[in-house]
This record gives structure tokens, C-alpha cells and sequence, in this order.
């Protein structure tokens, strides 16, 4: 018995224990989600266009994981839309310095790992390096958005008639706070794979030079940094989306009264 | 009347968001970043030899399974060392995947390996790599710029707790190779890591403090549940992978491939059990601060609400993250018609270990996290600490 399935069981026991109907619902999106990564992966390797694939599972996976947990309202809506349109700001931006960096494929070190392995296989490996990056960050958008969006929800929802600037403010800086966790954590995710790697690379004693130019540590650098551009980037987008679509529910009631 | 209106909206907006503070930073930013870049170029200028491709000739083929491949004549000009100003030839094939080899352009720079004969003239010169410092340096002042004009003063607290974590890690790869005991290693590289991570933002007081408790005994709880379950299941699987990479090292080591599997499982669980930590704290203590009469009961009860309310989407943030890096690999497995299954359980093994392991860390930290903190703010013995 494969020591991941236990684990996966082990998972499961716990989530429904401690997290109740809603971690029922987490291990089923999250499995879901799975499938769904995988289904885009086998997609893109049938030579549908990488990046028009990860774009419509991305809302797909999106979608789901918001609306399947949290429901269908003002918040995941809001969150929804700010990691759409963030996506589309961090591609462009990922793309653009990738195909000048050439980060893509793989570099010398891991070429030997695949020397069984046929290598023609007529994918553009520049897209793919853009849809790496953007999905190891789709996760932690998702995280932001709608802490962001939660948060503001229940501010205006106690206090309605708050002006829209503090509402921005407001949602800026629980952004502010969040962005520090959320990158720390995705650091933490990408050096986790990285170390058998470092071990590898020092027993040549690089100089710094020659690291700093090594493409799988270039790829690792800039997969970290482009992560953290689009959290960043992702605060101001969800705060104002969310003031604006909080803001067309405010005006509702104002309408009736005067009706009346 | 309107345009007028939105200027004067426009001008305030910018007044109040730049304080004089954050002008200072953003100024000794801009004096700042590029003294770094230039003095990476002015290394890798010493330290390397390096062209510059002047022109390009290429030639597109096909080869037997129908993949197009080209290939390239570059002339290239020597910009620095010995034989500066010399131009020369090599030559260049890659795929149009360019899954291992690159397209070079014109105007591009590479790093060169340049080999005398015995007379002391160039004898050859090969492309020994692609010269990228710049570009990564690109990315890293536009994540430092946006971060400063978006999180301002938190921004740049948030980057310094980034660079001290990367330091850590650096520090725990070298103390790997001088062969220290890596069961020590691992739990110093957790100390250091919680420890600096958790009161940069949040100072020293009872939320940071109870964030630092429940994340030491999550993993501590997390980490015996995977270490019991390989013990059982035995580790033969471990081994495979990447273990190309073990080979040659120092004789001082003393880790096994086993060892380093299991330090980045513990890395990757740390970085979701921070988190979850300290938000579930903060929210706890917001929660306490904007009611102090609040029942332990219904303290506890709030606590479980936002750490349910977190649970679907950090779980979802680590399984993305770590499943992301290994899709170029999964890509060629695929397409070398690798069955699905085959890949799940063998070639991504430490991928979905990692998942699985932070995911239970996210959920084992909300219940610890929970008892914790309100141990600290109910029980008066633990009250004298400042909040």
C-alpha cells in the first residue's frame, strides 16, 4: 500500500473531524481540482493552445473552488473577477520577460534525468514555462482574493454607510498584511523542491556569476518573483472591484426609499 | 467643469497616497537598484567571457518524426578578457520546442568557454550559457517597485522577511554538505525560520508568540504522522527520486536521499502552517480586541469559523504550488506515452507527499492554533503577557 494513499486517508479523516461539512467539501474540491490540472496538462500535450487551455481551466478551477465552498454572492464574484483579470496581467508580464530570458524547458542538469526519454515533442516550451508560473500562483491569488473581498464584505456589511475611500482603505491594508504570509508561503513551497537541487549544484562551486546565469536557478528566481508581482498586483484589483460591486448594492435601497 | 473635477480627485489621490516617507524610500530605491545591477554586470564581467551575437544565419530542416529543427550559423564578437573584439563562428541547432535547446537572436549575449592552444591564441570558444543576470534583475526591481508603491512601508517589511528566509535555506544547504546531524539541521532550520518569519510583521506580543506554539507543535504533529506512515509503508519509492542528483557528493555528508525527501516535505508544510497560524490569530485576536467579554465558548467557536472559512483555499493555494513546477515533466512523460497512473505514483511521488503533508499541516494547525491562543488570552497566568 502506497504510503501516499494512507496519507491521503489520513487527510481525509482529518479534514472531515475538524473541519466539518465545509472540510467534506475541501477534500472534494481539492480532488476535483487535481483532475482538473491534470485534465488541462493532457489537453496541453494534445497540442491545444497552452495558453488558451490554462486560461479557461484557470477560471474553471476558479469557479469552482469559490463557488462550490463559499457559495455564489458579492464576495467570491468579486473574487473571481480580480483573479481573472489579474491573470491576465501576470501573463503578459511572465510571458514577455520569459521569452527574452529563455527560461524554458529544461536545463543540462535535468536533461540526464530524461536520457531515456524521447525528446522531440513539438510543444512550445516558452508557453508552458508561462503556464508554470501562472498556475503555481493561481492558488495563492484565489487565497488573497477572497480574504481581501471577505473581509471588506464584512466591514460593509456592519457598517453600511461607509464612505467608499475608507472602504478601499480598509481592504488595502488587510492586502498589505496578507501579501507578507502569501508570498513567505509560496517561497516556501518552491525552495521545498528546489534543495536537492542546491545539494547538486554546490559540489560544483560555482561562482556567483555563473549561477546567476544558470538557468534552472534563473527559472526558480523568476518563478518566485513573477508569484510575488501578481499577489502585489492582485490587492488593488480585488479592492476595487469588490468597492465597486459592493457599492451597486448600496445604491439599491437609497432607490426604493425615494420611490416610495 | 467635469475634467477639472477629476484632475483635482487625481491630485489629491496621489498627495495622500505618497507621503513624504514613501517618497524618501521610492528615491533611494531608484539610487539603489541599479548600483546592484551594476555591480552584478561588473562581476560576471570579471568572472566570465562574454559574446555578443552579431548576425544569424539559419537554416530550417526536418527530421525523422516530422519535428522541425533549425540550424544556426551565429557570428559572434567577444565583449571582454584576453581576446576582446575578436569575432568568430559556432554553431547552433535546437527544436522548435526548444525544450533543451535555445534560439539565439541577434543582439543577444552569451557566456563563453574559450580554449587556447599552446601558442596562446583562441583556439575555440563555446557557448557555455545564455547570459540572463539582466533579465533576472528586471524581474526583481519590478516585484520591488510594485511591492513598495502597493504595500509601502509593509511591502518592504514583507521583502526583508523574503530575503531572511532565503538565507536560512542557504545556511541549511551548507551546514547539509558539512555533514552535520541532519535530524539537528532540521529542527534548527525550523526554529530559524518560524522565529524570524512570525514577529517581522506582527512584533513580539500574545498573537505572534501563540502563532510561534501551535506552528512548532503542528509540524511536530504533522511530521510524526508522514514519518509513522513511511516507517509502515516502507520508503523503497523515495529513493528514485531525483537521485542523479545525489551522486559525487562530499564524503563529510552524512543525509541520505530518504533525509533530504523528508526536509522538503517539512519546508513546504512549514511555509502553509505559518500562515494558517498566524491568520487564524489574528483574526482571533481582532475578533477578542473588538469584544473583551467575550465567552471562551464563542471564542472558539469564531476561531473554527474562519479557520473552516481558510481551509478550501489554502489547501488549493498548495496543491497548486507544488504541482505547477513538475508540469514541463509530466508534459514529456506524456507525450513519451507514459501512463498516468505511472506518473502519479512514481515520477511526482515528492510532489503530491508535499501536498498532502502541507494540507494536513493547514488542518491540524486550525484546532492547535484555536487552543493556543485562547490559552493565552483566558487563563490569567498567561494574561501578564502584553497584547
Amino acid at each position: 500500500m502506497s504510503s501516499n494513499f494512507i496519507l491521503l486517508i489520513i487527510l481525509f479523516i482529518l479534514l472531515v473531524a475538524i473541519g466539518g461539512k465545509r472540510g467534506f467539501k475541501t477534500f472534494i474540491s481539492t480532488f476535483i481540482n487535481f483532475i482538473l490540472l491534470f485534465m488541462m496538462i493532457i489537453l496541453i500535450s494534445k497540442k491545444y493552445n497552452s495558453i488558451k487551455v490554462t486560461v479557461i481551466f484557470s477560471i474553471v478551477i476558479v469557479a469552482f473552488t469559490l463557488f462550490f465552498v463559499n457559495g455564489i454572492n458579492k464576495k467570491t464574484l468579486s473574487a473571481l473577477l480580480s483573479v481573472s483579470f489579474a491573470m491576465i496581467i501576470t501573463l503578459l508580464i511572465t510571458y514577455s520577460i520569459g521569452i527574452n530570458a529563455k527560461l524554458q524547458g529544461f536545463s543540462q542538469e535535468e536533461t540526464e534525468a530524461f536520457s531515456h526519454l524521447s525528446t522531440d515533442i513539438q510543444l512550445d516550451f516558452i508557453k508552458i514555462f508561462t503556464v508554470q508560473v501562472f498556475i503555481g500562483l493561481l492558488g495563492a491569488l484565489i487565497d488573497v482574493s477572497i480574504g481581501i473581498s471577505s473581509s471588506m464584505n464584512e466591514i460593509h456589511k456592519n457598517n453600511p454607510k461607509i464612505h467608499t475611500r475608507a472602504l478601499i482603505t480598509s481592504g488595502m491594508n488587510i492586502g498589505k498584511d496578507v501579501i507578507g504570509t502569501m508570498t513567505n508561503t509560496l517561497l516556501f513551497a518552491f525552495i521545498g523542491g528546489f534543495l536537492s537541487l542546491a545539494i547538486y549544484l554546490s559540489k560544483f562551486e560555482y561562482s556567483f556569476s555563473t549561477l546567476i546565469n544558470n538557468k534552472i536557478i534563473c527559472s526558480e528566481i523568476f518563478q518566485i518573483l513573477c508569484s510575488g508581482i501578481g499577489i502585489v498586483l492582485i490587492v488593488p484589483i480585488t479592492t476595487y472591484i469588490t468597492s465597486k460591486i459592493l457599492n451597486l448594492s448600496f445604491r439599491k435601497p437609497k432607490n426604493i426609499v425615494k420611490k416610495t | 467643469m467635469k475634467s477639472k473635477k477629476i484632475v483635482h480627485t487625481l491630485v489629491n489621490k496621489l498627495k495622500s497616497k505618497f507621503d513624504k516617507k514613501l517618497v524618501i524610500l521610492l528615491i533611494s530605491l531608484v539610487i539603489f537598484l541599479p548600483t546592484i545591477n551594476i555591480l552584478i554586470s561588473l562581476n560576471t564581467s570579471k568572472n566570465q567571457t562574454l559574446g555578443k551575437i552579431l548576425a544569424v544565419k539559419e537554416i530550417t530542416g526536418k527530421d525523422q518524426t516530422n519535428e522541425s529543427f533549425v540550424n544556426q550559423t551565429l557570428k559572434i564578437k567577444i565583449l571582454n578578457g584576453e581576446f576582446k573584439n575578436e569575432n568568430f563562428y559556432i554553431k547552433n541547432k535546437f527544436y522548435s520546442s526548444q525544450a533543451f535547446n535555445i534560439d539565439y537572436d541577434k543582439n543577444d549575449e552569451v557566456i563563453l568557454n574559450i580554449t587556447k592552444d599552446k601558442k596562446g591564441t583562441l583556439k575555440n570558444a563555446v557557448i557555455k550559457n545564455y547570459r540572463r543576470d539582466k533579465y533576472i534583475f528586471y524581474v526583481l526591481y519590478l516585484f520591488i517597485l510594485v511591492l513598495i508603491l502597493i504595500g509601502g512601508f509593509k511591502g518592504l517589511r514583507s521583502l526583508l522577511i523574503l530575503a531572511v528566509n532565503i538565507g536560512i535555506f542557504i545556511l541549511t544547504v551548507k551546514l547539509l554538505l558539512l555533514g552535520f546531524n541532519t535530524l539537528l539541521i532540521s529542527i534548527f532550520m525550523c526554529i530559524l525560520f518560524v522565529v524570524f518569519s512570525v514577529p517581522i510583521v506582527g512584533g513580539i506580543n500574545k498573537k505572534t508568540i501563540s502563532a510561534i506554539c501551535s506552528t512548532f507543535c503542528s509540524i511536530f504533529f504533522t511530521m510524526s504522522i508522514i514519518l509513522i506512515v513511511f516507517k509502515i509503508t516502507g520508503t523503497k519509492e523515495i529513493s528514485y527520486q531525483e537521485m542523479d542528483y545525489f551522486t559525487g557528493l562530499p564524503s563529510t555528508v552524512q543525509f541520505s536521499i530518504i533525509d533530504i525527501f523528508f526536509i522538503q516535505v517539512l519546508i513546504g508544510t512549514l511555509g502553509a502552517v505559518i500562515d494558517n497560524a498566524v491568520s487564524i490569530a489574528s483574526s482571533m485576536t481582532e475578533i477578542y480586541e473588538n469584544n473583551k467579554q467575550i465567552k471562551t465558548i464563542d471564542l472558539i467557536k469564531s476561531g473554527f469559523e474562519v479557520g473552516r472559512d481558510m481551509l478550501g483555499t489554502m489547501t488549493t493555494t498548495v496543491l497548486m504550488a507544488y504541482i505547477s513546477g513538475s508540469i514541463p515533466l509530466i508534459l514529456i512523460l506524456l507525450l513519451n506515452r507514459i501512463s498516468i497512473l505511472g506518473i502519479i505514483s512514481i515520477e511526482i511521488y515528492l510532489e503530491i507527499t508535499r501536498a498532502i503533508a502541507g494540507s494536513i499541516g493547514i488542518v491540524v494547525s486550525i484546532p492547535i492554533t484555536i487552543g493556543v491562543l485562547t490559552l493565552f488570552i483566558k487563563k490569567p497566568s498567561f494574561r501578564s503577557i502584553k497584547t
